[in-house]
């Protein structure tokens, strides 16, 4: 059990480490590609935020950038997971190997990225003189954060298997919920829009972040609790749904 | 089963495909499916009581014209089809070969495509640091390592894949070994003298091997038995001559 986790964990490693070259190829600037999505974004709603809608929220900026690089996380593993059991057919038709790894590598090759928007969000933090000692902690966070992500991805590379168009369904769902996500505003509380975020995990992985990166609080132990057993439950049935259909997809792709 | 030298058993293995089933098929399309109601299924059968068992250390040949259930058989062996009915059983390690450069990446050099194709075949990376010289010296390709693969001729890349799919393979050393029409490595005479060699060194290297294939000289010059497959069901079975004489006349 042991080793067979580690196998799938190694192989998916390195197609994952292949898949970022690939991506990345080309020129030296690829890395910067990847990054000028969050950036521009970034200074789009910089300028909407601080300018038009003239808010009051300590250390825009920060606030602002963090939000976007956790929701850019997700958003990208989990649309590239719709489809990630297809481009892989090849695979799967014509060789015994774990599915899971496909789905893993997938992950990790945005991680990678990510690494990326955390070095610039650290550049931030320096020029903004925010105490960079609390980014520690992302490190848990971004550990269920992870959890949750893959749980999410497995049930949609099941679900991308059966419908061919998931893909579009789940890029207009990702637009909703990036609105829906309180990334470039703060949500008032005791409205509906606060009721209705306590259901969104994404919002409870961002606020936790915030506080205690950005503001160096730690919000109440009983809400962080909860979103790391969140996190370990969508993972699970996210993983028990890939388990339960993962033997029909030779034959289905 | 007590027969402790048989490691592969099949028993009354049937295989249907649905032929109603549809992989471009969106949402929308799936939701009006449901609410116009249940459809009598149609499907296609692929197999049919199909029962075999191969012993240690043999040889069996498939054969069959195309679409008889040659590449379904194999495929339900490896565990890479579920059987519809029935039961395959197993005993010791197991290998599918059915394609040769399998994953590679044209964008990516000759030494990190060893990697990646290695890893896609079940080796970590210290097993494939260890071949890497065999695999690079086998293929004759030492001055081309750090040279992306979208630059190889083809002859060339037909020596890469050889080369990496049977080492790893060697290493591997299955019990047992499916393969599904992959015999030669498609580059130069030299070099195709070299593969068969190493082909023969697998086959004959006391795996259990299932071959299919359409060259009855290759069958016959491994198999000590053959299956025919005619539309999912077993003609004939048994030695090469026999078998093949029946499979011409079809």
């Amino acid at each position: 059990m042991f080793k067979k986790l580690k196998k799938i964990l190694s192989l998916s490693f390195s197609l994952a480490l292949s898949q970022f070259k690939l991506r990345n190829e080309g020129s030296y600037l690829g890395v910067f590609w990847y990054l000028l999505e969050p950036l521009s974004f970034f200074v789009i709603l910089l300028f909407l935020g601080g300018g038009v809608l003239n808010n009051s929220i300590n250390k825009y900026p920060l606030y602002l950038f963090l939000g976007l690089i956790i929701f850019n996380f997700f958003l990208s593993v989990t649309n590239s997971a719709t489809t990630v059991i297809g481009k892989n057919a090849g695979f799967l038709k014509s060789i015994k190997i774990s599915p899971e790894a496909f789905v893993l590598a997938n992950a990790f090759q945005f991680a990678f990225s990510h690494i990326f928007e955390i070095i610039i969000f650290i550049i931030f933090m320096l020029i903004f003189k925010a105490n960079t000692a609390f980014l520690l902690f992302y490190l848990v966070i971004f550990l269920f954060f992870f959890l949750f992500v893959l749980g999410v991805s497995f049930a949609l590379a099941v679900f991308g298997v059966y419908l061919i168009d998931l893909a579009n369904i789940w890029q207009v769902a990702g637009r909703f919920l990036f609105f829906a996500t309180p990334i470039f505003y703060l949500i008032p509380k005791n409205t509906w829009l606060f009721y209705l975020s306590i259901f969104n995990p994404l919002y409870h992985y961002i606020s936790i972040s915030r506080d205690i990166i950005i503001y160096n609080a730690f919000p109440v132990f009983h809400g962080m609790f909860l979103t790391a057993v969140i996190s370990v439950f969508i993972f699970s049935l996210g993983l028990f749904i890939f388990e339960k259909n993962k033997h029909k997809f030779a034959e289905k792709l | 089963m007590t027969d402790k030298n048989i490691r592969v058993q099949a028993k009354n293995i049937s295989k249907n495909f649905s032929i109603d089933y549809r992989r471009d098929e969106g949402a929308l399309e799936k939701l009006l499916k449901i609410l116009a109601g249940k459809r009598e299924k149609r499907e296609r059968l692929a197999l049919k009581d199909v029962s075999f068992s191969a012993r240690s250390g043999e040889v069996v040949g498939i054969i069959g014209k195309n679409g008889a259930g040659k590449s379904t058989l194999l495929k339900i062996i490896a565990e890479i089809y579920q059987p519809g009915s029935g039961e395959v059983k197993t005993n010791g390690s197991l290998v599918y070969l059915t394609s040769l450069g399998l994953g590679l990446e044209k964008k990516l050099t000759m030494r990190e495509n060893i990697y990646l194709s290695g890893s896609i075949m079940g080796l970590e990376q210290k097993e494939i640091k260890q071949k890497f010289n065999q695999i690079v010296e086998f293929s004759g390709l030492r001055d081309f390592v750090d040279l992306r693969v979208y630059q190889f001729s083809t002859g060339m890349l037909a020596r890469l894949s050889f080369s990496i799919t049977f080492f790893c393979l060697k290493h591997k050393n299955p019990d047992i070994l499916l393969i599904d029409e992959v015999f030669g490595s498609g580059a130069d005479v030299e070099f195709e003298e070299k593969a068969g060699k190493k082909m023969e060194e697998l086959i004959r290297g006391g795996s259990t091997v299932l071959m299919a294939s359409h060259n009855m000289e290759i069958i016959k010059k491994y198999c000590g038995k053959v299956l025919c497959l005619k539309n999912g069901e077993i003609l004939t079975s048994g030695s090469p001559d026999k078998v093949i004489g029946e499979y011409l006349k079809l």
